[in-house]
């Protein structure tokens, strides 16, 4: 087990995290949620704590504790008032060693999350992120819902997440973070209170490797009745974090679309006025996943933006960044670094990233210095290898009647339709 | 130097927060912190969209959207380009009661955010081009947040048949119909009117000194003219008699509930009050609502209240989502049968602490950052005209007791002067 501090007196309140190295990537397909299912069962019921009895407890702390499901990770959280944290902590521990799984709290647990999918559903951005995520890159493991479908849900039992959670928290693979008013010692103290005894066999680490994709520009039009906006998703597959390329097109897509000045803002929304938001990002993981485009016109104008959109990227991919450009980005970059450590909860958060990727230690912080070393021909390079803009999904969550005669137009290699609900 | 100290006060262990005035009106609320070499940087108008007049709704906001374009010095771009060119990061928020443009620069910066954001109150320029794109993307942002968004449209609803006369009735971003109606003219008086020092709390959190920040802010905005801005106007809402319900059917996936109880102005005694109470209903997993609705019974998937922040006479908004197997009638009974015994039984001391402890670490957790700190005090200074209710709002929430807040529940979460918002699925 890895253990972690950063210690800060500012405030009386600690925040702590205990975090394994498997998440709802190692979940086998048509088992999709498992994974959220097993975590969120810590918290139904653990020692002799029943659901509602461990909710009053941590409460009464004034404290929160959760789990946060992840591809490659759980994250089992805690934050507290300084003089509740012993308390706090054994309730966290609870939940992965003493975890009932009463057949009940399964149960009600599944029915849950059927709710938790109708909530999303109202949700049209929600709607269109998962939709991408499931078209992005079809076979590939990140390519899935965490939360799970109907579908899913319905074949999860009660044993199969028992043994699973049995398998989660091997005691080699946890890494212990905690940021507060405490020193190595306390640290040290709680660290011994994970029980040490837990090394269970490993469960089956998933293959990051994605399978051929499919070529060419797909449309998906996910279909919601009476919709006066549409929310526009569009993306495919970018390189692993902690990869050269990874940085390089880090700098691309803050250049593209992470800035108020970047290329998308401008042109989609200060120069026309088509969207509120017009952003590129790229997701952070062990293997290859997504870099997405994303924004939100008006209907009547949704066939010209998602074109000019798509030519953007083109040209991005085509002509890559001007020297300019690069120098602005770069600048930015290296300005707005301390920003992401400038609290103990930041640099803590960087810290346990680096353990989990398996990073050199101050990987994330050496990004700056890294930029100091880059050049924009690196760059372009990784942009004409990596930007896919003649092979990507693009999801349209419009009505679909009124929509897909306007986007039949644009030159999709293929056009699905698909209600907003049916996943 | 012109500047006049006005009060100070202790923030944690180790800072001191201070508030100082210039001979113009304009309000300095600056705390040092030097645990990282960054600034916030906020500026705090006392205007919200409660100033707005019908017809005009949505000014306060799409004048906001206007603050980032073009100046007299910079041209269009350039405001947002030297910000980001060394790692800064800026936005803005319209509320009723304020507006608030927020900056997040490294500490070198110091100079250079001071005088950009003095420069844009004096220096705007409103041209036809720029208002039309940026009008249309305030239409765009208004599809997004109300019109196509379920929540929001519930929201809007509540409030415009909540209020009858007070200008909370309407959204801040506006009626649709008054946003694309908004006229240059209009937008330059409420420039001229509502953009001077004497409206302006500039609040200061992070890593500087203070005798160098107090001279840059006197030699960027000391020269600036007061304006003849009017008091805001309390208009009293008319004694609601009698429960208003409002029904609609969308195309949506799980129905919803929503109801306003009125409530007194943040500054009243009986606000902190009320804010414990909405905690100690619904604020937590184990909180009685939560647990009989949510966890027991299955009848809504979520729950939550709250008291708005106002000025004037506020709102309590409880909102809860009905599952797919019950009805909002069901939900609805549920809800009132819960409320009215917990008005009608003592309060267990045990949910009184377990909410103290709540509130205490919200409180601490509020002020992590620079840039929580720097709102919570914008708010404060904003709103009730002095930073330090933010610790006495502290102080009120952790002495509240038992009684207090059984009689909060009797006194304000009362049928007859509650408004309801049902929303269900299309047949």
């Amino acid at each position: 087990m890895k253990c972690i501090l950063e210690p800060t007196f500012d405030t009386p309140l600690v925040s702590f995290h205990i975090s394994n190295r498997l998440g709802t990537a190692a979940e086998p397909f048509g088992s999709e949620g498992l994974v959220y299912h097993t975590a969120e069962m810590g918290f139904r019921g653990a020692s002799f704590l029943g659901r509602n009895e461990f909710d009053e407890k941590v409460d009464s702390l004034g404290a929160s504790l959760s789990i946060g499901t992840h591809r490659d990770y759980l994250d089992l959280r805690g934050t507290c008032l300084l003089r509740h944290l012993d308390t706090l902590f054994e309730l966290a521990v609870s939940t992965i060693h003493l975890a009932r799984f009463d057949e009940e709290e399964h149960e009600q647990l599944l029915r849950e999350t059927l709710y938790e999918l109708d909530d999303l559903r109202d949700d049209d951005a929600s709607v269109a992120y998962r939709f991408l995520n499931r078209y992005l890159h079809p076979g590939y493991v990140y390519c899935r819902t965490a939360l799970g479908t109907e579908k899913s849900l319905g074949t999860i039992t009660l044993d199969q997440s028992r043994d699973l959670h049995s398998k989660l928290f091997r005691h080699s693979d946890l890494i212990l973070g905690v940021a507060g008013p405490i020193d190595d010692a306390r640290l040290a103290t709680l660290a011994s209170r994970l029980p040490q005894d837990t090394e269970p066999e490993a469960y089956p680490r998933p293959d990051l490797t994605p399978p051929p994709a499919t070529p060419g520009r797909r449309l998906i039009i996910v279909d919601k009745p009476t919709r006066q906006q549409c929310q526009v998703a569009m993306g495919h597959l970018a390189p692993a974090y902690g990869t050269v390329a990874h940085d390089q097109m880090q700098v691309a897509e803050i250049a593209f679309g992470g800035m108020f000045t970047s290329r998308l803002m401008q042109e989609i929304r200060v120069k026309e006025g088509w969207s509120y938001g017009a952003n590129c990002s790229m997701n952070q993981a062990l293997g290859k996943h997504s870099l997405q485009l994303t924004m939100a016109p008006a209907a009547e104008v949704c066939p010209v933006a998602i074109a000019r959109m798509l030519e953007l990227y083109a040209d991005l991919h085509d002509t890559g960044l001007s020297q300019d450009e690069f120098d602005f980005t770069r600048s930015y970059l290296q300005g707005s670094a301390a920003f992401e450590r400038a609290t103990a909860n930041q640099r803590l958060y960087r810290t346990m990233q680096e353990e989990i990727y398996g990073l050199p230690k101050h990987f994330g912080d050496g990004f700056a210095d890294r930029l100091t070393d880059m050049t924009v021909a690196e760059v372009n390079v990784a942009i004409a290898q990596h930007t896919k803009p003649r092979d990507l999904a693009v999801v349209v969550v419009a009505t679909a009647s009124s929509m897909l005669p306007e986007l039949e137009g644009l030159g999709w290699d293929s056009i699905e339709v698909v209600a907003y609900d049916s996943y | 130097m012109s500047w006049t100290l006005e009060c100070e006060a202790p923030l944690g262990r180790s800072l001191t927060i201070r508030r100082h005035r210039l001979a113009n009106g304009l309000c300095l609320v600056s705390v040092a912190d030097p645990s990282a070499p960054i600034i916030a940087y906020q500026s705090w108008f006392s205007v919200g969209s409660r100033h707005e007049q019908e017809g005009k709704t949505g000014m306060c906001h799409l004048f906001e959207h206007l603050m980032f374009n073009e100046m007299e010095s910079l041209p269009v771009g350039e405001f947002d380009r030297q910000i980001e060119s060394i790692g800064g990061d800026t936005n803005a928020a319209t509320w009723v009661d304020w507006t608030f443009y927020r900056a997040s620069v490294p500490k070198s910066a110091l100079d250079l955010i001071i005088s950009l954001e003095a420069t844009r109150m004096t220096q705007l320029v409103l041209s036809p081009s720029v208002v039309e794109a940026e009008r249309e993307v305030v239409v765009n942002e208004r599809l997004q947040v109300i019109d196509d968004d379920i929540d929001g449209f519930a929201g809007q609803e509540l409030f415009r048949h909540a209020f009858a006369k007070h200008g909370y009735r309407w959204p801040t971003i506006g009626w649709m119909d008054d946003i694309k109606a908004l006229q240059i003219p209009d937008l330059e008086t409420f420039y001229g009117d509502y953009y001077a020092p004497n409206n302006l709390t500039l609040v200061v959190a992070g890593d500087f000194e203070e005798s160098e920040l107090l001279a840059s802010i006197e030699a960027n905005y000391g020269s600036l003219a007061s304006s003849n801005v009017a008091p805001p106007e309390s208009i009293p809402e008319p004694v609601q008699a009698g429960e208003r319900r409002h029904s609609y059917q969308k195309p949506v996936s799980s129905a919803r509930l929503l109801y306003g109880y009125k409530a007194p102005p943040q500054s009243h005694k009986d606000w902190p009050l009320i804010s414990f109470a909405c905690q100690l209903l619904a604020g937590s997993a184990s909180a009685p609502l939560q647990l009989e609705l949510v966890s027991r019974r299955e009848l809504a998937s979520s729950i939550a209240c709250e008291v708005m922040p106002f000025r004037d006479a506020s709102l309590i908004e409880l909102s809860a989502t009905a599952t797919r197997e019950h009805s909002l009638d069901e939900l609805q009974e549920a809800i009132d049968t819960e409320l009215g015994a917990l008005a009608s039984k003592p309060i267990p001391q045990s949910e009184v602490d377990k909410v103290a402890n709540q509130v205490e670490t919200e409180f601490w957790g509020s002020l992590t950052t620079v840039d929580g700190k720097a709102e919570s005090l914008g708010h404060y200074q904003c709103v009730h005209g002095d930073f330090r209710a933010l610790f006495t709002m502290a102080e009120s929430l952790a002495a509240v007791t038992a009684e207090d807040v059984q009689r909060v529940l009797a006194t304000y979460f009362n049928e007859e002067t509650r408004t309801v918002i049902r929303i269900e699925p299309e047949a």
